[in-house]
C-alpha cells in the first residue's frame, strides 16, 4: 500500500496553512494511512523532511497532497515524479494588495497562480476548504474538486491563557473598556484601516470607552506605517494596541478575554480567526467578503460594509445588551459546532474515500477509527465551559 | 461575557500590553527602516432576535446620522487622509507615478565598477585583480542590460506622454471637478422630474437608489410615498445635509456603486448627472451594471439634459466640464433595447427639453452581462451610430 503524502511549503508555528496539513495528515495516520509532511522549510523545527528527499521514501501508488498558499519550487518538483497528485488549495491572495508594498511578494503570489493552473493539468483531484476557493480552483483548470473545511484543533488553546495578556485585558475591562479583537497579519487585504475608523466612530458616539486589539505580525513596512499613523491622527494612540505577533498562550488569553470579534476584511480564504472567536463563545462581526460569509454562516452577524457608524452601533448594542450577546453566544456554539472535527473530520473522510476511489486505491482505511481530534475536542469544550471561561 | 481575573499581579509590562503598542510599532518601523459548509439557515429563536437586533440598528444609525454624527464629509476626510499615507501605487496612481519611475530610473544601470576595499590584508588587491580579469565580462553583459534598461525607460516616458496626453482629455469626466460646484443642472433635471418619476416608481415594493441624488428631491418625493428608497452622491456637503434629514444616503460615485451591488437587487434605478457627464464608455457601462442588479419587473430612469442646457451652458460649470457629447433619447432607447431592457420610451418635460427615458427590465440578467460584455456593447454602439 503507498502512502498519502503531504508538501507544504514552509511550516510555521501557528500557521493557518501548517495546522491544516498536520491535522489532515494526523487523520491520516489514524485511517491507518501512512503519512509524512514534505516542506521546503520548516521554521516550526520540528525535523520534518524536505520535499527533495522524498525520492528515500516514495512508492509508485503513493498520492502527494501538496497545500498551496503561495508560490515554491514544490510545483515544479511535482511535475518530475509519476505519483498522483491532489492539491489542497489554501488560497493566494490577489497581487494587486501587495504590488505597492512589495514586488517581490506580488510576484511571488502571480507565480503562485502559475503553479495553480500549472498543477490542474496533473493534479487529480483539487480540494479547498472553501467554495470561494474552490470557485478559484475551477477558474484555474481543475475539472474535479472537493470542499473540505479546514479541521479546527484547539491544541493551540489547550493550555491556560498568558497570565499577564490575562491581567491586561482584566485591567481594560475593569476601567469600563470594551476589547475589540482582530487576529491576522497586518497586510492590506484584511483591511485593519476599516477597524480603526470604526474605532474612531465609536469614541466620537458612544465615548471613549473601546479598545482595539489588533493581534498578528506586521509583514510590510508601509501598511503598518500607514495604520499606525492613522492611528496616530485619529488619536487613538493609547486605544489600539498594536500587538506584534503572540505566542499560543497569549493568542488564547486574546480570544478569551476580549468580548467582540470585528473583521472588515476583504480577502479571506477561508478565516481561521473567525473559527477560534467563535470557539471561544466571543460575539462576532464580519464584513462579507471573500470566504467570510461561508465560514461565519449562521454564527455571527455579517456586515454589507465597512460604514464605522454601523460597526460602532453594533459594539455599542453587544456591549450594552446581555440577551445579544447570549443569544450571539448561542448562534456561535451552533456554528462552531457545524464545524466542529467531528463534522469536518467526517468530510474530510469523505473527501479521502472518494480520492481513493477515483485514483483506484483498493485500500483498507478504517473509517470507522474514531479521531483524538475530536475527543480533544470535546474534552477541551468541557473543560472550557466548567472553568467558565466560555459565555 | 463572563470573565476571571489573572493570578498575575505583575506590574511589568509584556510584550502584548497596550501601553506599549507604540513602542512595538515604532520599534518595528525603525527596524524595517534600518533594513464547509455553506451557512444553514438555523430558524432558531436567537437567529429570529439578532434579525430583529439588526433592523433596530439600522434604525439607530438612520439617527444618528440624521443628528450629524460622524457625517460623511469626516469619513470622507478620514479615507482621504489614509490614502495619503499609504505608499506608492496603493491609492493614486497618477500621483505616484513620478516618484515610482523616478526611483526606477536611477537604479535602471549596472555599475560593474564593484568596491573593492577590505580590511583584511590583502584581499583588496585580490579583488582589483578579480576586477581587472573579469572586466571584459562584465563589461559586455552591463552594457547590454543598461542599453535594454535605458530604451525601457524612454519606451516608458513616451508611453507615460500618451497616458497624459489622453487623460489631459478626459480630466473633465473627474467628478472631483464638481466640488466646485454647489449646484448642479443634473439635479435640477432630477428635481423638476421628481413628482412624474414618482409615479413611474412610487409602487415598488423592493429597494431603488437614486444615483447622483443631489439635493434630495427626488429621495423626498420617494420617501413621501412610502418607498424603500436610498441616494448616492459625492458632494460631502450635500451627502450631510441629507443625512441630517434622515435619508439614507452613502457616499459613492454611481459606477462603483453599482459595480459593487449583488445581481437583481434593485427594484428601481433613478440615474442622473452621469448620463449627462458621462464619457461614451461610462454611460455604457452603466447600462450594463444596471441590467445586471436590477430585478425582474424593475423600472429604469435616466433623467437627461436637454441640449438648450448645453447651449446655455454659462451657469453650468458641469456642462462646461463634460467631455461625452449628449446622447439624444433615440440613442439611449437603441442601447437599452440592445440589452433586452422592455417598454423602453422617452418622457419630455413640459417646460424644458429635458427629458426622462423609461424602461422596465423584464428580463432579469443572469449574471453573466457584467462589464466584460463592453467591448461587445462599443461595437454594437459603433453599430448605431
Amino acid at each position: 500500500m503507498g502512502a498519502i503524502h503531504h508538501f507544504i511549503p514552509t511550516l510555521l508555528p501557528g500557521d493557518g496553512s501548517g495546522n491544516a496539513a498536520r491535522a489532515m495528515q494526523h487523520r491520516l495516520v489514524e485511517l491507518g494511512a501512512e503519512s509524512l509532511i514534505f516542506v521546503q522549510e520548516d521554521k516550526a523545527d520540528l525535523g520534518l523532511p524536505t520535499f527533495d528527499s522524498y525520492p528515500g521514501y516514495a512508492n509508485k501508488d503513493d498520492i502527494l497532497m501538496y497545500h498551496l498558499a503561495t508560490s515554491s519550487a514544490i510545483p515544479s518538483y511535482l511535475r518530475t515524479l509519476r505519483q498522483d497528485v491532489v492539491v489542497n488549495y489554501q488560497n493566494l491572495t490577489p497581487p494587486n494588495y501587495f504590488r505597492p508594498y512589495n514586488a517581490v511578494a506580488a510576484a511571488f503570489q502571480e507565480r503562485g497562480m502559475a503553479e495553480l493552473r500549472l498543477l490542474a493539468d496533473q493534479a487529480v483531484m483539487g480540494i479547498a476548504p472553501s467554495m470561494f476557493n474552490l470557485k478559484d480552483m475551477i477558474n484555474a483548470g481543475f475539472s474535479v474538486v472537493e470542499q473540505s473545511p479546514i479541521i479546527l484543533d484547539p491544541s493551540d488553546f489547550m493550555g491556560a491563557g498568558d497570565a499577564q495578556a490575562s491581567k491586561m485585558l482584566y485591567d481594560l475591562s475593569d476601567k469600563g473598556f470594551s476589547n475589540w479583537l482582530f487576529v491576522g497579519r497586518l497586510v492590506p487585504n484584511k483591511a485593519q484601516e476599516h477597524l480603526i475608523m470604526a474605532l474612531a466612530a465609536h469614541r466620537e458616539i458612544y465615548g471613549d470607552t473601546a479598545v482595539l486589539h489588533l493581534v498578528g505580525r506586521p509583514t510590510y513596512y508601509g501598511y503598518t506605517k500607514a495604520l499606525y499613523e492613522l492611528t496616530k491622527s485619529l488619536d487613538l494612540l493609547d486605544r489600539v494596541n498594536f500587538v506584534m505577533g503572540v505566542s499560543p498562550a497569549e493568542l488564547a488569553a486574546f480570544y478569551t478575554m476580549s468580548d467582540i470579534f470585528i473583521s472588515t476584511s476583504e480577502h479571506e480564504g477561508f478565516c481561521m480567526p473567525i473559527v477560534e472567536a467563535l470557539f471561544h463563545g466571543l460575539s462576532v462581526i464580519a464584513y462579507d467578503a471573500g470566504a467570510v460569509p461561508e465560514t461565519l454562516g449562521i454564527g455571527g452577524i455579517h456586515l454589507d460594509d465597512r460604514d464605522p457608524i454601523t460597526i460602532a452601533s453594533w459594539a455599542n448594542r453587544i456591549m450594552n445588551s446581555s440577551e445579544l450577546r447570549n443569544n450571539l453566544a448561542e448562534l456561535a456554539a451552533a456554528r462552531t459546532n457545524q464545524l466542529s472535527p467531528r463534522s469536518t473530520i467526517a468530510r474530510f473522510d469523505e473527501v479521502v474515500a472518494r480520492l481513493l476511489k477515483l485514483t483506484n486505491r483498493d485500500w483498507s482505511l478504517d473509517f470507522d477509527q474514531p479521531s483524538s481530534l475530536v475527543r480533544n475536542y470535546d474534552e477541551f469544550g468541557a473543560r472550557f465551559q466548567a472553568t467558565g471561561q466560555h459565555s | 461575557m463572563k470573565k476571571t481575573e489573572s493570578n498575575n499581579s505583575s506590574t511589568t509590562k509584556g510584550k502584548v500590553d497596550l501601553d506599549t503598542s507604540s513602542e512595538r510599532v515604532l520599534e518595528y518601523l525603525g527596524q524595517s527602516d534600518a533594513t464547509l459548509a455553506s451557512p444553514d439557515a438555523v430558524d432558531s429563536a436567537a437567529a429570529a432576535f439578532v434579525l430583529e437586533i439588526q433592523s433596530s440598528i439600522e434604525h439607530e444609525v438612520k439617527e444618528l446620522r440624521s443628528q450629524g454624527k460622524y457625517p460623511p464629509s469626516l469619513i470622507a476626510r478620514v479615507n482621504s487622509y489614509y490614502n495619503s499615507l499609504l505608499p506608492l501605487g496603493a491609492a493614486s496612481a497618477a500621483k505616484d507615478f513620478k516618484e515610482a519611475f523616478w526611483i526606477a530610473d536611477r537604479v535602471a544601470y549596472i555599475d560593474i565598477d564593484v568596491p573593492t576595499a577590505s580590511k583584511k590584508p590583502g584581499v583588496s588587491l585580490v579583488k582589483r585583480i578579480l576586477r581587472l580579469m573579469i572586466a571584459w565580462y562584465l563589461n559586455y553583459v552591463a552594457q547590454q542590460f543598461n542599453n535594454f534598461t535605458s530604451n525601457l525607460m524612454r519606451l516608458i516616458t513616451i508611453i507615460d506622454q500618451r497616458i497624459v496626453t489622453l487623460e489631459e482629455k478626459l480630466e473633465a469626466t473627474d467628478f472631483r471637478h464638481l466640488e466646485l460646484l454647489d449646484k448642479t443642472a443634473s439635479i435640477e433635471v432630477l428635481a423638476v422630474f421628481a413628482e412624474s418619476i414618482g409615479e413611474l416608481v412610487g409602487d415598488s415594493s423592493g429597494r431603488i437608489l437614486v444615483a447622483e441624488c443631489g439635493t434630495g428631491e427626488m429621495l423626498e418625493e420617494l420617501r413621501r410615498k412610502g418607498v424603500d428608497v436610498y441616494g448616492i452622491d459625492e458632494r460631502a456637503a450635500l451627502l450631510d445635509s441629507l443625512e441630517t434629514r434622515r435619508f439614507d444616503v452613502r457616499d459613492s460615485t454611481t459606477l462603483f456603486h453599482l459595480h459593487k451591488l449583488e445581481d437583481s437587487v434593485l427594484s428601481g434605478l433613478i440615474v442622473a448627472g452621469i448620463v449627462d457627464r458621462g464619457t461614451i464608455a461610462e454611460r455604457v457601462k452603466l447600462l450594463h451594471e444596471a441590467k445586471r442588479v436590477m430585478g425582474q419587473g424593475s423600472t429604469l430612469v435616466l433623467a437627461c439634459s436637454g441640449i438648450t442646457r448645453y447651449a446655455d451652458a454659462s451657469n453650468h460649470m458641469e456642462y462646461d466640464l463634460s467631455l461625452g457629447r449628449p446622447f439624444s433619447p433615440d440613442t439611449w432607447i437603441e442601447l437599452l433595447k440592445r440589452l433586452e431592457f422592455s417598454h423602453v420610451r422617452s418622457i419630455s418635460s413640459e417646460t424644458s427639453d429635458d427629458y426622462l427615458v423609461v424602461a422596465s427590465n423584464t428580463k432579469a440578467s443572469s449574471g453573466g452581462l457584467t462589464y466584460s460584455s463592453f467591448d461587445e456593447a462599443n461595437v454594437n454602439l459603433d453599430e448605431a451610430r
